[in-house]
């Protein structure tokens, strides 16, 4: 790849990733429970804000803005960042406060998902998609981004430490890495990148606190943003570039998450700490290796030109 | 009476095709043949004899050449009247061409021409005055909106029109050509802008050829 792009990705990496590092850090430096009462600790809710602060300052700086009203389905990134951060306030309310319903946090979260997807296709909405299209389009955006948020929101509820951050982190990265070499856009690659480095910086900040005998905690508010980012510029990249069996792609990464949930509850009572840690992050790897080989049989790579 | 009439409107004719550098006509045949170009008809583009060229700043050393292989529409440079004119053309994005698979691709993604959003650039001239003319070459002022990735802003090019001719398979051919700079940013074309990786600035040459 031309080491200018490759400068200009780290460039939309690197800064967010310190960023959120040093926040990160900042705010779990006072001692205290990670897991308060069985549930998150409401210092948390810092993650979403982070994410959104990254991502918005980051777009800005790289992409210029804010656009309003915005002409193009990129022009709608920073403020479905905001949403993004909204629902992962959600899901660290639900964790962190008594009191919030499952039931209204996640329908909140949904009306958060259909607006991020009515963001993400009013242009195509508005001019070439029939009732038909946009119920297909829409319908499957909203059914990955809810149970790729939910996945995310229990595989990072109560667990502290570094392993959540790395399970949230691997289809955050996956779909950068998608969107730029196979999708072939650096701007979708870099809004899931965003989110990844933020992820990173919360894993750079777990390893430090751990070695500093502190607490951390990802926890759901970190976590949700970073994924339906993520899954929403999959779906920028579906709709917008023409990628052969884009959609299949987006899905194994949403399906990550999923499957990594899964594998931890059938192995949360499992008497070997191995099989408890082992078991979501072979299960989150594998749709994530199924969508690489995909890509690797459509014989994309990353040369550039 | 009549055929003194036939005579002096077949000169008149013939001198008026030659002034405007058209090729003798040649006597009439009992063949079908297409109606008659009225003065007023725009000339649709005939995309194998047009071309649309961009060129644009690559790391601040050398330019880029690209180009556009479909374009569609019609247009009307009438030096008589100039006025009565109009440029009405489309160039679908998909048919970019940057010598380079992998780079087109790119192009059509969402970081700059964003394709499957906005499937078409459109020039619509608004107004056309005659500048001048040089050696069998007219030049015009041509305003007109330009739309590209769904913003649509004025620009004002010239063009430079050759005149008319007949075609090869009947009718009248004619074309124009101009040369203009755009800044890809006041289309929300933002795109690596500020790192100095591609430039701001867009020269395009338009160059069409079309046939009525």
């Amino acid at each position: 790849m031309d080491p200018q792009i490759l400068k200009q990705l780290a460039a939309g990496a690197i800064p967010p990733g310190l960023f959120a590092a040093l926040v990160f850090l900042a705010v779990w430096w006072r001692p205290g429970p990670a897991v308060e009462a069985g549930r998150a600790s409401r210092r948390t809710l810092w993650g979403a804000l982070i994410l959104a602060a990254a991502y918005i300052t980051t777009h800005f700086i790289v992409l210029r803005g804010p656009v309003w009203p915005p002409a193009s389905a990129a022009d709608w990134l920073p403020y479905i960042a905001a949403l993004a951060a909204g629902a992962g306030v959600m899901a660290g309310v639900g964790a962190g406060f008594r009191g919030a319903r499952l039931m209204t946090r996640w329908v909140v979260t949904a009306v958060l998902i259909g607006g991020i997807g009515w963001m993400s296709a009013a242009g195509p909405i508005a001019r070439s998609w029939n009732i038909r299209e946009t119920l297909a389009h829409l319908g499957g955006f909203a059914a990955a981004a809810l149970a790729a948020s939910l996945a995310a929101a229990r595989l990072t509820d109560r667990a502290a430490g570094p392993w959540p951050a790395v399970m949230i982190m691997l289809p955050v990265m996956t779909a950068s890495q998608l969107l730029v070499v196979v999708y072939h856009s650096l701007l979708l690659g870099q809004a899931a990148g965003i989110a990844a480095a933020v992820v990173g910086g919360a894993l750079a900040a777990a390893i430090v606190l751990r070695v500093l005998k502190r607490g951390f905690t990802l926890g759901p508010a970190g976590a949700v943003p970073s994924v339906l980012l993520a899954v929403t510029a999959l779906f920028h990249g579906v709709v917008y570039t023409e990628t052969e069996y884009g959609w299949l792609l987006g899905l194994l990464v949403a399906m990550s998450p999923v499957a990594a949930a899964v594998a931890m509850a059938f192995t949360a009572r499992a008497a070997s700490g191995w099989a408890r840690l082992g078991a979501p992050l072979a299960a989150a790897v594998l749709p994530l290796a199924a969508a690489m080989a995909v890509a690797a049989g459509m014989g994309e790579a990353p040369t550039g030109y | 009476m009549l055929t003194k009439l036939l005579a002096v409107s077949m000169i008149g004719t013939a001198t008026l095709a030659a002034a405007a550098g058209f090729a003798p006509i040649t006597a009439p045949t009992l063949a079908p043949s297409p109606a008659p170009a009225r003065a007023a008809d725009a000339f649709k583009v005939d995309t194998v004899h047009s071309a649309v060229v961009y060129r644009i700043k690559h790391l601040n050393v050398s330019y880029h050449y690209g180009r556009f292989d479909k374009i569609e529409g019609a247009f009307l440079l009438d030096k008589d009247n100039p006025g009565s004119g109009k440029i009405d053309i489309t160039i679908p994005v998909e048919s970019i061409n940057s010598n380079s698979p992998d780079r087109d691709k790119h192009l059509r993604s969402p970081d700059f021409f964003s394709a499957k959003e906005f499937p078409s650039i459109t020039f619509k001239s608004t107004g056309i005055t005659k500048k001048g003319e040089t050696g069998g070459v007219t030049t015009y002022e041509v305003t007109g909106d330009l739309s590209l990735r769904g913003q649509s802003k004025p620009v004002t090019v010239e063009a430079r029109s050759l005149g008319v001719a007949p075609g090869m398979r009947g009718g009248e051919v004619s074309g124009l050509e101009t040369t203009f700079t755009i800044k890809r940013s006041d289309f929300g074309m933002n795109y690596m802008v500020d790192k100095g990786m591609l430039g701001d600035e867009v020269t395009i040459t338009v160059s069409l050829e079309g046939g009525r």
